[in-house]
């Protein structure tokens, strides 16, 4: 297994049955998908949640994959769906597996150590609203240029280049206030 | 990016889930997967276990590249198979998340495991040991090329035909019987099976008869078919031979040209002055003498005095014919195919398993199918088309040498090109040096030439053994172009147009009562002077450009006759002594992209098509573009009317702000603009508007014409920002400004009363340099913003490309007033470095939504990616783009801009002009008497074609959004 190889490469035969494919692909996205639902979804546990769900449904996923654009741009597509996804649905989902509750409950104490670092980051994601959430998670956190971004979001570019206008306009109210959690952002 | 945006990229971009979820969600994906495919690796793996047993070394599923072994057939796997199975079941019959159905699933394995398999295994039975081949019965592998192999075949007296067990479907061979049959061949020349050899051996070469065929090199053979009379040790064979091989020809194609009919001037309009005589009239006066009496008098009284009238023969014009090349000469390679010929030979086969030729004739000559009557499938046929008559022994006859290169397969001479096309022996002839591209150095030759470089640069090598050094001359490389050329200046004449009388008749009484008629010229309309601007007028000539001058360059002949070149080191021409710039003496041309959308869309289309359309800029659908109009009550133009944009599903998607002309811009195709999508419009003290786009908006663009209920105010403040590229290219232009600018900006305030202007700074240069971004924030004061350009200087830069991204982003955050004219003058030559391309690019999207309209000015020699560039931004941000022109004789040379038409004025005249056109609203043209240059056919901005200069835009254009 060649590290260079290219994520479509990898896709392509992971999705014929090369389970060494398919784990190298895990082990460099694994973050990412966690990054861009984290974006969204403002919880950690949750992203974590949402995240192994996304892997977990990526074997099927793949067979689905024709391969004509980017593996990552495909990725984010589906982390950012799904995540929108779960922030639709309820927060009290049933759990239908037992003891899942002591897995979670280990997440949430690591997610403790972090919590402190992330309460900027939280304050800011809360001034945004969820598209320029999604956007941000794009351009800043993936560091997409507009136009992968607005073909991964199904905007055009001009509408990123007004949501980073946004962004940039919301941060600014953010740091001028002093109880540091701004303003809701424009729906 | 502010510091805010910076801080949220990189706070984003630390995020990790915990460790613990990492690996459990690593460990559910794998599962997931070994459950999505196990049923094929379970495949093949018994396949593989095939394959192993008949390879009993072969164990090595698990290596890297080879589908993962998960139907291991130990217990142990299999329990964790069917847990797999099991968790991939629940999941599609409860619907349940994968992480449930994976937890579900691996217990209930478990459970089975513990309660039935566990218990009843014979563990004497290694577990190791591979279950599913053990039983599996060797079968003999299925082959489907003919084979034959049959000893028989050396045995005179038992001789069979081969009966392969899959013959192809187009041959097909019978089985032997008592009178066996000739072997029927559908096609033996597309698909013969290829037999081995050592089946029937041919003694090629030996009991030939006929000398047509003499040492034929053998293609393949046919079929083996057994002599029809009896079975024996006579066998009869066909098989094809390659009558001529295939050979790879170099043609020429030469230029299409194409005879046009143009009309040029054949007589210039000529303007005559004519003396127009005064025009007089006697007028009878009584005149009341001193006595009280009435004399009446007359007298002469000039109506109009003497003029003179300018009068204008149109010129007269003539057509001609021209030839216009509609394509260049080229080169292609043309690939001969072999020809074939089938040969039937009678072979006696011998004891000792040799064979020997009896007999041997020609049974079928190729023809040429019917397929391949449009291309060239034989050197006779490209013969007949290069139109060689001679067939005989100057395969290639003189005529043809002159302009088609055979590449043979022996060595190309240092200072001659060796033709072998032919198959006769000595028929290699010499033909004149031709410029055709060398062969590149080898790579071992470049490394001793690298190695043997010296400390003065001069270089020095070792001839290999046998090789030998040759000068070769390579001949200039011209080429003709057609080049447009002004041959009668736009000139601006003063016409006299004359004024308009009437005679009028006026009864008169007379003291005595009587009448008397007096006609009296009544002046209706005074004479007045007009000017008059006729086009100028071009004509199309060719000029001969010599792309590369004739040089001389060493070549080595390699002992096996391979060439290499030697490179002579590159001198760099002398540069000229520059003048220094004076005010007033750059000159530049503009384009306005928004005034010219349809040839916007063929400059992009021939842009995107070619090497820079690899990366990644911009396509911008100006041809379909929909013009927002917002006009006031009194039908005046709108400026700062806001515009918002919704999806039909209520999502916001971007904003746009009218400029002075109350105009604003969409571009159905980059702006993913859908029928529904709705434009609301509003502007300070009066109601919104809102339309929604339809479906033939989006496709054909158009105008949209918003009426608002208000008063337009005009623009009566301007921020003006100049971004500065001040690499060392850049001297001039800085220089230029810091001269200019003053200047410029009081005639602005003189065009505009009251209008506050404030100007900003922004210089750059690139990474690595003494600094990548400087800035001077805007100020109201004129004289102080002067200080800070004056202490600027341009150095640095090194490469091409600069930090242009960079400034671009540095003026967006720069505190432009919301209510002023946002003018963003872009002074550059290099383009930013590709990877910064799209930051450009989106800094230029960016002041779109903020307004700001970009000017960009391309300095010296301007790079066509960085003109691209400047021209979009210009094109969406509502701007235009301005050049500088070699009209001067100042600066370094300047690129000739692919735009269609313009005129070249004084760079301090232009862009007052554009700034009192983006603050009017209104274009504002130059004086008569300041332009130096006209280009193309221009009218006030918009280039119009000429019915044979129309613009053509590349076909099957098919573009990806980037």
């Amino acid at each position: 297994m060649v590290e260079t190889e290219q994520d479509e490469e990898l896709a392509a035969r992971a999705a014929s049955g090369d389970a060494d494919a398919f784990r190298l692909l895990l082990g460099r996205h694994y973050d990412r998908v966690f990054r861009v639902t984290y974006s969204v979804l403002r919880d950690q546990s949750e992203a974590e949640d949402v995240t192994q769900d996304i892997w977990a449904a990526m074997p099927k996923k793949l067979r689905s994959w024709r391969g004509d654009a980017k593996f990552t741009s495909w990725l984010h597509r589906i982390a950012l769906n799904a995540a929108k996804d779960s922030l639709r649905r309820s927060a009290s989902q049933a759990r239908v597996v037992s003891g899942y509750a002591e897995v979670e409950a280990l997440s949430r104490e690591a997610s403790l150590d972090t919590a402190k670092r992330l309460s900027w980051l939280q304050a800011a994601l809360d001034t945004l609203s969820e598209d320029l959430r999604a956007t941000a998670a794009l351009t800043l956190g993936e560091q997409l240029n507009f136009a992968e971004a607005a073909e991964i979001l199904g905007v055009a570019e001009g509408t990123v280049a007004w949501r980073m206008s946004e962004i940039r306009r919301l941060l600014k109210t953010l740091a001028s206030n002093d109880n540091g959690f701004g303003q809701e952002a424009l729906a | 990016m502010t510091d805010d945006t910076d801080k949220l990229a990189a706070e984003m971009q630390g995020l990790k889930p915990s460790k613990a979820a990492r690996t459990r969600g690593m460990a559910a994906a794998m599962a997931a997967f070994d459950s999505e495919f196990i049923a094929e690796t379970a495949a093949s793996s018994e396949s593989a276990s095939q394959a192993a047993t008949q390879k009993k070394s072969d164990t090595s599923q698990g290596l890297a590249g080879a589908p993962r072994p998960t139907g291991h057939t130990t217990h142990a796997a299999r329990v964790q198979t069917f847990g797999s199975l099991m968790m991939s079941k629940l999941n599609n019959f409860f619907n349940l998340s994968p992480r449930a159905a994976m937890m579900g699933g691996s217990c209930m394995a478990a459970l089975i495991a513990a309660v039935i398999i566990l218990p009843n295994h014979d563990y004497s039975v290694d577990p190791l040991e591979p279950i599913a081949p053990v039983n599996v019965p060797i079968t003999e592998p299925k082959t489907s090329e003919p084979v034959i192999s049959n000893p028989a075949i050396s045995d005179p007296v038992t001789i069979e035909p081969v009966i392969t067990p899959e013959p192809k479907t187009d041959i097909v061979v019978p089985k032997v019987d008592a009178t066996p049959k000739e072997p029927v061949i559908s096609d033996p020349e597309i698909s013969a099976p290829v037999l081995e050899t050592p089946s029937v051996k041919t003694a090629d070469g030996e009991g030939k008869t006929d000398a047509s065929v003499t040492e034929p090199p053998t293609a393949d053979i046919a079929v083996v078919t057994p002599e029809t009379a009896t079975p024996s040790n006579v066998v009869t064979i066909e098989r094809r031979i390659i009558k001529t091989p295939g050979q790879t020809v170099e043609r020429v194609v030469p230029a299409i040209p194409r005879v046009e009919t143009r009309r040029r001037i054949k007589t210039p309009a000529r303007t005559v002055e004519r003396r127009i005589p005064p025009v007089t009239k006697t007028e009878t006066r009584r005149v009341e003498k001193a006595d009280g009496t009435f004399e009446t008098i007359s007298e002469l009284v000039v109506v109009q005095p003497e003029s003179v009238e300018y009068v204008t023969t149109p010129a007269e014009y003539e057509t001609y014919q021209e030839t216009v090349i509609v394509q260049e000469a080229s080169t292609e390679l043309v690939t001969v195919p072999p020809v074939f010929e089938t040969v039937r030979e009678t072979i006696e086969l011998q004891p000792d398993g040799s064979t020997k030729v009896i007999a041997s004739e020609i049974v079928a000559s190729p023809k040429p199918s019917e397929g391949a009557s449009s291309g060239i499938t034989s050197v006779g046929e490209l013969r007949n088309k290069l139109g060689v008559v001679d067939s005989g022994a100057a395969y290639f006859s003189e005529e043809i040498a002159s302009h088609s290169d055979v590449i043979a397969p022996s060595p190309v001479m240092a200072d001659e090109i060796v033709v072998t096309a032919s198959k006769r022996k000595g028929s290699a002839r010499k033909i004149a040096s031709a410029p055709i591209a060398p062969p590149p150095p080898s790579p071992a030759f470049e490394r001793s030439r690298d190695a043997s470089v010296t400390s003065d640069g001069k270089r020095s090598f070792t001839l290999p053994e046998g090789a030998r050094l040759v000068e070769r001359a390579v001949p200039a490389v011209t080429k003709q172009v057609p080049r447009r050329v002004v041959k009668t200046p736009a000139s601006t004449t003063e016409r006299v147009i004359p004024a308009i009388t009437k005679d009028v008749t006026f009864r008169i009484q007379k003291a005595d009562g009587t009448y008397e008629d007096v006609v009296e010229t009544i002046v209706i309309q005074e004479a007045y002077t007009e000017i008059v601007t006729p086009p100028p007028v071009y004509e199309t000539v060719m000029e001969t450009i010599v792309v590369q001058p004739k040089s001389v360059e060493m070549v080595i002949v390699m002992p096996d006759g391979s060439i290499e070149r030697i490179e002579s080191p590159v001198v760099p021409p002398e540069p000229k002594p520059k003048p220094q710039p004076q005010a007033g003496q750059l000159t530049a041309g503009d384009y306005d992209d928004v005034l010219n959308p349809d040839l916007y869309k063929v400059y992009l289309d021939k842009v995107l098509q070619g090497p820079l359309g690899q990366r990644g800029l911009p396509y911008v659908d100006a041809d379909r573009r929909i013009d927002i109009r917002i006009l006031d009550r009194a039908g005046k133009a709108v400026p700062m009317a806001d515009i918002t944009l919704e999806t039909p599903g209520g999502k916001r998607m971007f904003p746009l702000r009218t400029g002075a002309d109350g105009m604003a811009y969409l571009y159905p195709y980059f702006d993913g603009l859908k029928a529904g999508v709705s434009v609301k419009v509003s502007v300070d003290g009066a109601n919104s508007v809102t339309k929604t786009l339809t479906q033939s908006q989006i496709s054909n663009g158009g105008d949209l014409v918003v009426n608002l209920q208000t008063d337009s105010q005009a623009f009566e403040k301007m921020d003006l920002l100049l971004t500065i590229d001040a690499t060392g290219s850049m001297a001039d232009e800085m220089r230029y400004l810091q001269s200019e600018l003053k200047a410029i900006l009081r005639r602005v305030e003189d065009a505009n009363p009251g209008i506050d202007i404030r100007t900003g700074l922004i210089v750059y240069r690139d990474e690595g340099d003494a600094y990548v971004v400087r800035e001077v924030p805007f100020t109201g004061d004129i004289d102080a913003f002067k200080s800070s350009l004056d202490k600027q200087n341009a150095h640095g830069g090194g490469d091409m490309p600069e930090a242009m991204h960079k400034a671009m982003n540095a003026g967006l955050k720069m505190a432009w007033r919301d209510d002023a004219l946002k003018v963003n003058l872009l002074v550059a030559d290099a383009p930013p470095h590709n990877r910064y391309i799209s930051d450009t690019w989106e800094a230029g999207l960016l002041s779109r939504t903020r307004g700001v309209h970009i000017v960009p000015v391309a300095a010296s020699g301007v790079d066509k990616t960085a003109e691209f560039l400047m021209r979009s931004m210009a094109q969406i941000t509502g701007g235009r783009y301005l050049f500088l022109t070699d009209d001067s004789g100042i600066g370094n040379p300047h690129a000739e801009p692919t735009v269609d038409c313009y005129i070249v004025t004084r760079l301090d005249g232009l862009v007052t002009r554009v700034l009192n056109s983006l603050v009017k609203g209104v274009r504002v043209e130059p004086e008569a008497g300041e332009v130096i240059r006209s280009v193309g056919n221009y009218r006030s901005g918009k280039c119009i074609l000429d019915q044979n200069e129309q613009a053509v835009s590349p076909v099957n254009v098919n573009y990806k959004k980037r």
